[in-house]
């Protein structure tokens, strides 16, 4: 029988203690670490972008009539942090937090809330308001094109094709 | 090594055998009719000396009206992937068994028939992967089945195996010395196991079902991620590196070089974990402490490096997205060092504990014609003789680029299977300062693609348990096709011949040597009169 | 016998507390902090006070065992005490018989459980204590009958080797007969899901490891009283001594449990056989050798 055994004495002393009295001590986690998401409301637009990435739809898109609510429900959240990755404005902060249990199940659910616009022509509601403003802004088009629903987009290029093909416009009176 | 003039012999089988080939990188698609699968089976894998991995079953129904069934070998020599597909009719899919040439294709077989409903010929079939109240019409994986749709389950309770000569122990599915729900029946004469039944199945998951149905491309990352809690990694790398595979995109080599480094992080940790694991098993608790104790700081190594202790989360098919600079490298450098140091004083005194070394030489032995013959892999094969590594042999990510010895045994027996994993520790941890050392520049991701439909991609990587195979058909922004078989699958059927004749107090560390990871596999193993049917879950849905 | 009442209370109470320090010395040698002191006595406190689950109806004859195991195990002590207080070898014969009925009624208890595991913990339990057993009895006997100052005083190195020799089976034994790794087969996690634990829960439970915490303490003592009583005498203070010697008895026996596996059924009685057999023959051979020279 060797000694060696015996060195687990020796290693046991060098190393002393390695385990922490958590939660009476600080976790052990690194900058890196990956928690909880914060949606900053001032600078979501409603995209969907992160809903469209988001693994186990932790992120949802809830429409109805006159808004459209962006519920982030932490249950889900694998921390991944896609929903950052591809915010086309940054509206999402990653946390350290991972010490969410609580014991009121509303406290996971986080909701953004949106206004709808109505479509100008036909007056059903399609996008939040503030993506309105967005695409006006980020893309070449008039106010009063992003104002249009798309279905009402699609029946006015038609006609204007059409109209342009036969040589009169078929909602002439 | 990729050996491309070794193609030639499988161009001839296939037009000898009234079908065609084709080549696509390192990958040579066969297309046979059905009646010639089991002479073209037998030549590849008997006379070319082949290794079986997976069959998939595929309902391309939509596409072509027909049912497919792709048979994957890899020529470990050549470095070449081999890919038989067969198609068969729509309407009542049959196709031959070729369990009669390769034994190995059983479990998979079994598991296309309850999934999709292809019958086989020439064996003897039963029900593997579906619970016994399961419909018998309801084919999971057709297309027409909703993933969501869960027909009522009839609850009867499992009664325990009867045996007139044998004790029957059961151990599981809820098992102090067990880390997941399994079911071993160890039938037992005084303190000797005479023979195991077992019965996986009960962590079931429907990944491949979900993957087809309501993910895209870069979702099924995360959902491959956890297929296993321990080597998460491997499975959404090799899932990634398939549908790049398939649709040719040119990922940056440093996120190639980033995915090799956190993959070898992932093999220390896993590695670690098994040594604790098996020193507990063996009553040497002080062992089983002090390991984890290592192990911890490869734990945050990997959330340095990644984010998060496990289940990563930073591999997307087009590259990673999380980089190293140079802060990180010197941390890792330096807590690898440390960790190499502690680990080996350690082991040295762990292993000289007479009660662990008396127990784990000559039990559970594994001998190298069965090993062979059972197409096991990872540390269960080099441990018995049996010179297989993926990343050596048929290289993938950045393993090209670095040199590395694989340790092989010939005992095997329990002993074996910890040195080569230990042996392995060492061998990665030179391996992630290698790739430190000649880290590219460059981006990390690749952003600008599309992922063309109807491509077929087929990737192994080397998990620490052995070879993981992902088979990709892409579709339309989301994987027609996705299956995956885990190397535990593989491993299990060899508990059979390690658990015979040996002392029921070695039962718990001869199942723990060969490092099970039943979530991984989603399978279930049943041994029934000397054959071990494995059952695979993947496409249960719940 | 009432004046040594507040000592059988001390006896009840000091395998406890020394239990709390063998866990928190285990978790020292593993690098962490580990329970209080004081966890063992919550433990117990909680299986009396949680409720009870019955799986099958033999817990009655349970009860009476390890009750008449824990009696008889005190009335060993008592015996014990009143030897090293008076040196007078009866009392060591008494304490050695009581011994074996609280063994054998501990270890009875398993096997009349319906359980494949708690038949098994008890077979391995039975095996390993018909080999030890006998060592024990056989050994603390000799060394009983060997321990008196005037041994020490013969100058002959034989008769000082055979009594180191008894002496070491006696300690070998005695470390056997604690129920420590590398000997806890019979309650072995791993194969057989704690053993001749597995069907207890409650109060019988505190009972069964309360029954076996006692049984360390009493080989301890076992041992610890003809040692002192050779190298320093049988009075009231060498009771004292044995007293004190007895916590760092307790450390050094946990330490080597930490640092060592778990043998198995099939090796360790047979490899314990021969060493109590060797030992014995030889320190027989020199006290004849003795007696005739």
């Amino acid at each position: 029988m060797s000694h060696k055994p015996l060195k687990l004495i020796i290693i046991a002393g060098s190393k002393g203690r390695v385990t922490v009295k958590y939660p009476y001590q600080e976790p052990l986690i690194t900058p890196e670490f990956r928690g909880e998401i914060e949606i900053d409301p001032a600078k979501c637009i409603g995209c969907g972008a992160c809903v469209k990435a988001c693994p186990p739809n932790a992120l949802e898109l809830l429409e109805s009539e006159k808004e459209v609510i962006l519920r982030y429900f932490v249950g889900r959240c694998i921390f991944c942090w896609r929903c950052i990755d591809v915010c086309p404005v940054n509206a999402i902060k990653g946390t350290r937090n991972f010490e969410l249990a609580t014991d009121k199940h509303t406290d996971l659910y986080t909701l953004v809330v949106h206004t709808r616009t109505t479509c100008e022509i036909c007056g059903k509601p399609f996008e939040t308001t503030r993506m309105q403003r967005y695409i006006a802004e980020k893309s070449p088009v008039t106010e009063e094109y992003a104002s249009i629903c798309p279905d009402c987009r699609k029946r006015l290029l038609a006609e204007t094709v059409s109209a342009r093909r036969v040589g009169i416009s078929e909602h002439k009176e | 090594m990729l050996n491309l003039e070794e193609t030639t012999k499988y161009i001839e089988l296939a037009s000898k055998s009234g079908g065609q080939a084709k080549i696509e990188g390192d990958t040579v698609f066969i297309t046979i009719p059905p009646d010639r699968l089991v002479d073209v089976a037998d030549t590849i894998f008997n006379k070319y000396n082949t290794s079986f991995r997976v069959c998939a079953g595929v309902d391309e129904r939509p596409l072509n009206g027909h049912f497919s069934l792709v048979h994957l070998f890899t020529d470990d020599k050549a470095g070449l992937y081999v890919a038989v597909k067969t198609y068969l009719s729509g309407e009542s899919p049959v196709a031959p068994s070729i369990t009669s040439v390769v034994p190995a294709a059983d479990w998979c077989e079994m598991e296309a028939r309850d999934l999709l409903g292809i019958e086989f010929t020439g064996r003897e079939t039963y029900r593997l992967v579906l619970p016994p109240w399961w419909p018998s019409n309801l084919y999971p994986l057709r297309k027409e089945t909703p993933y969501n749709y869960r027909p009522e389950p009839r609850l009867e309770s499992e009664k325990l195996g009867y045996s007139r000569e044998y004790g029957v122990i059961p151990l599981g599915p809820y098992h102090p010395a067990l880390h997941e729900p399994e079911y071993f029946e160890l039938y037992v004469e005084g303190e000797r196991v005479v023979d195991v039944k077992y019965r996986g199945f009960h962590v079931h998951r429907g990944v491949e079902k979900l993957a087809e149905s309501r993910m895209s491309y870069q979702q099924v990352n995360f959902l491959a991620e956890r297929i296993c809690g321990i080597c998460g990694f491997v499975h959404s790398t090799c899932y990634a590196l398939a549908v790049e595979k398939a649709a040719k995109l040119d990922v940056p080599e440093r996120a190639q070089f980033i995915r090799s480094i956190v993959l070898e992080v992932e093999r220390i940790h896993s590695h670690l974990l098994l040594l604790g694991v098996a020193f507990h098993l063996l009553g040497y608790d002080a062992g089983f402490m002090h390991i984890w104790r290592i192990r911890e700081r490869v734990m945050q190594l990997a959330e340095l490096l990644t984010g998060s202790r496990k289940t990563y989360g930073i591999n997307l098919v087009g590259g990673v997205r999380r980089d190293v600079n140079e802060e990180k490298k010197q941390k890792t450098l330096e807590a690898l060092r440390e960790l190499g140091r502690e680990f080996k004083n350690f082991i040295e005194v762990a292993i000289s504990v007479p009660q662990v070394k008396k127990r784990l030489t000559r039990s559970g032995v594994l001998p190298r014609e069965e090993a062979v013959k059972l197409s096991v892999e990872g540390p269960v094969a080099r441990a018995s003789g049996v010179n297989k590594d993926a990343r050596r042999d048929l290289p993938y990510a950045a393993y090209k680029y670095v040199s590395f010895k694989v340790p092989v045994y010939t005992e095997g027996d329990n002993l074996a299977r910890v040195l080569v994993r230990v042996d392995e520790v060492f061998e990665s941890i030179s391996i992630i300062e290698q790739l430190l050392d000649k880290l590219p520049g460059g981006s990390i991701l690749l952003t600008d693609f599309e992922i063309p439909e109807g491509r077929v991609g087929v990737q192994v990587v080397e998990a620490p348990r052995g070879g993981d195979i992902h088979y990709v058909v892409t579709g339309k922004g989301a994987p027609y096709r996705w299956r995956v078989r885990a190397p535990t699958y593989a491993n299990i059927p060899a508990l059979r011949v390690m658990l015979r004749d040996q002392p029921l107090a070695d039962a718990p560390i001869t199942i723990a040597s060969i490092d099970p990871c039943f979530s991984c596999t989603d399978r279930v193993v049943v041994v029934r009169d000397g054959r071990i049917e494995e059952i695979k879950l993947t496409q249960l849905v719940k | 016998m009432y004046t040594l009442t507040p000592l059988i209370v001390l006896y009840a109470i000091i395998p406890v507390i020394l239990d709390g320090v063998e866990r928190k010395l285990k978790a020292a040698l593993q690098s962490r902090i580990g329970p209080p002191v004081a966890q063992t006595i919550y433990d117990l406190l909680k299986l009396v006070l949680v409720k009870e689950i019955k799986t099958q109806p033999t817990i009655l004859y349970v009860y009476l065992s390890l009750t008449s195991s824990i009696v008889t195990g005190l009335a060993s002590l008592y015996y014990i005490t009143l030897y090293a207080l008076r040196g007078d070898q009866v009392d060591m014969f008494y304490a050695l018989a009581l011994f074996a009925i609280t063994t054998s009624t501990h270890t009875v208890t398993p096997l009349i459980v319906p359980n494949p595991y708690s038949f098994i913990g008890g077979i391995r339990e039975v095996v390993l204590g018909v080999v030890n057993e006998a060592a024990l009895i056989t050994s603390i006997s000799l060394y009983t009958i060997m321990a008196q100052r005037s041994v020490l005083k013969s100058t002959q190195w034989v008769t000082i080797i055979a009594v180191a020799l008894v002496a070491l089976t006696a300690f070998i034994a005695s470390y056997v007969a604690s129920s420590r790794v590398p000997f806890d087969i019979a309650e072995a996690e791993p194969e057989v899901a704690s053993g001749i634990f597995v069907e207890f829960s409650g109060s019988v439970l505190a009972l069964n490891i309360y029954s076996l915490l006692l049984r360390r303490l009493i080989v301890k003592l076992l041992v610890l009283a003809p040692t002192v009583g050779l190298l320093y005498g049988f009075s009231l203070t060498g009771l004292l001594v044995v007293l004190l010697l007895l916590p760092a008895t307790w450390v050094t026996y946990a330490t080597v449990a930490v640092i060592l596996g778990r043998s198995r059924v099939d090796v360790a009685p047979l490899t314990l056989a021969k060493i109590y057999i060797a030992l014995i023959l030889i320190s027989i051979t020199v006290l004849l050798v003795q007696a005739y020279a």
